[in-house]
């Protein structure tokens, strides 16, 4: 049992995944995710909680699955409740992660939005959240630098991350068209390195 | 009644529930490349059309969901909120979440079937970096956006160390920058 499970460990690079999570982690997790994201930085808390804390999706997994969201119609990070959701449990999984994401936030926003209308401004809210604003900027900016150390090894990744940067934020070129052109070109260069169908583990 | 008549003059024979189902169920499905492109449709229906809102309170409601827990484009509840009160959130959040959901979960489907392909490896490895990018230019538009003076800019790279540099829980960081917001810190 011990010597199995060590060889296991020591083979498996990637995140071995376990048995697929039940509807109701789906919905903490997401709801983890929701209630975490104070001030914003959404997708840095989903890249923590889903990547780094529960390892139901690799690293590379859930990078691409963020554009993909975005590509999509719909806010992405309900978009990509649909996927984590739909990926373990279906239906009823990606039920239960959108409900997860938005059920609370959406009642604390409820009772938020009353105070607001009844008092006509938020002030100590206000500040606090400014607080937490500048924050949750950081936490983005953190997740970047994580996800994107792996990159200094590999030029032609590199390339591609600093073209989409400044095609999306110096030139202010919208998101589909550059994706359209930059997603081919990173298959083109990801290619050589794809395993084969049946070859993967 | 008599505003009630009133009102029935402008707006002829619409429901706001019927409106609000009408308006976020058609701009879930083309709300492409993140939410913020629908916010100019919700602003000229929200205010300039059905007058839920004034210009000042779309405004303040988009930067409380924006900075409230959860996703942003849970403003659509707000705007259900004032438009028909809670019945008016519940229909206009199921209108703007579920077209744009049932798509997405089809597209996850055809995602899984190429589960065995070559293809979507390399699409994975390839989009990676890509994101990498674009997550970049998120993290500085908000920071621009949400950074007006040196004290919140200063935040901003102090937390950046901090999470970067030590195992920290994040929450405790925000809890952090929070408290100084409060003290007009920043």
């Amino acid at each position: 049992m011990t010597s199995v499970s060590s060889r296991t460990t020591l083979t498996s690079s990637t995140t071995e995944p376990g048995p697929p999570p039940s509807t109701g982690a789906l919905a903490a997790a997401f709801l983890t995710i929701a209630l975490a994201s104070f001030g914003g930085g959404l997708s840095a808390w989903a890249q923590r909680v889903l990547v780094e804390r529960r390892r139901w999706l690799d690293q590379d997994e859930f990078l691409s699955a963020l554009t993909l969201c975005r590509l999509l119609p719909g806010p992405n990070q309900v978009n990509m409740a649909v996927y984590v959701g739909t990926k373990f449990r279906g239906v009823p999984g990606a039920l239960a992660a959108v409900a997860g994401l938005v059920v609370v936030p959406t009642a604390i926003l409820l009772v938020l939005g009353e105070l607001y209308f009844r008092y006509r401004q938020l002030p100590a809210l206000d500040a606090t959240l400014r607080g937490a604003v500048a924050a949750a900027a950081a936490m983005t900016i953190a997740m970047g630098l994580k996800v994107g150390t792996p990159l200094l090894r590999d030029p032609g990744g590199m390339v591609l991350a600093l073209a989409a940067f400044v095609a999306v934020h110096v030139m202010r070129w919208p998101l589909v068209p550059v994706v359209a052109v930059l997603g081919p070109l990173g298959i083109l260069w990801a290619w050589p390195r794809a395993p084969r169908a049946g070859t993967s583990s | 009644m008599a505003a009630c008549a009133a009102r029935r003059d402008v707006v002829v024979t619409e429901n706001p529930l019927v409106r609000l189902v009408i308006l976020f169920g058609s701009l879930s499905l083309v709300s492409l490349g993140g939410g913020n492109t629908v916010l100019p449709a919700m602003h000229r229906e929200a205010v300039d059309a059905q007058h839920w809102l004034t210009d000042r309170q779309f405004a303040d409601l988009f930067a409380l969901a924006q900075a409230a827990p959860g996703p942003s484009s849970l403003i659509v509840s707000l705007i259900g909120f004032a438009a028909a009160g809670i019945v008016g959130a519940a229909v206009a959040t199921v209108a703007m979440l579920l077209p744009s959901g049932v798509l997405v979960y089809a597209a996850c489907r055809g995602w899984e079937h190429l589960r065995e392909s070559r293809w979507r490896p390399a699409i994975e490895h390839g989009l990676a970096p890509v994101t990498v990018g674009l997550v970049f230019a998120s993290a500085l538009t908000v920071t621009q956006a949400a950074d007006h003076h040196v004290g919140a800019y200063l935040v901003t790279a102090i937390a950046t160390v901090v999470l970067v540099m030590t195992r920290i829980n994040p929450l405790v960081v925000m809890a952090i920058a929070a408290a100084l917001g409060l003290l007009g810190v920043i």
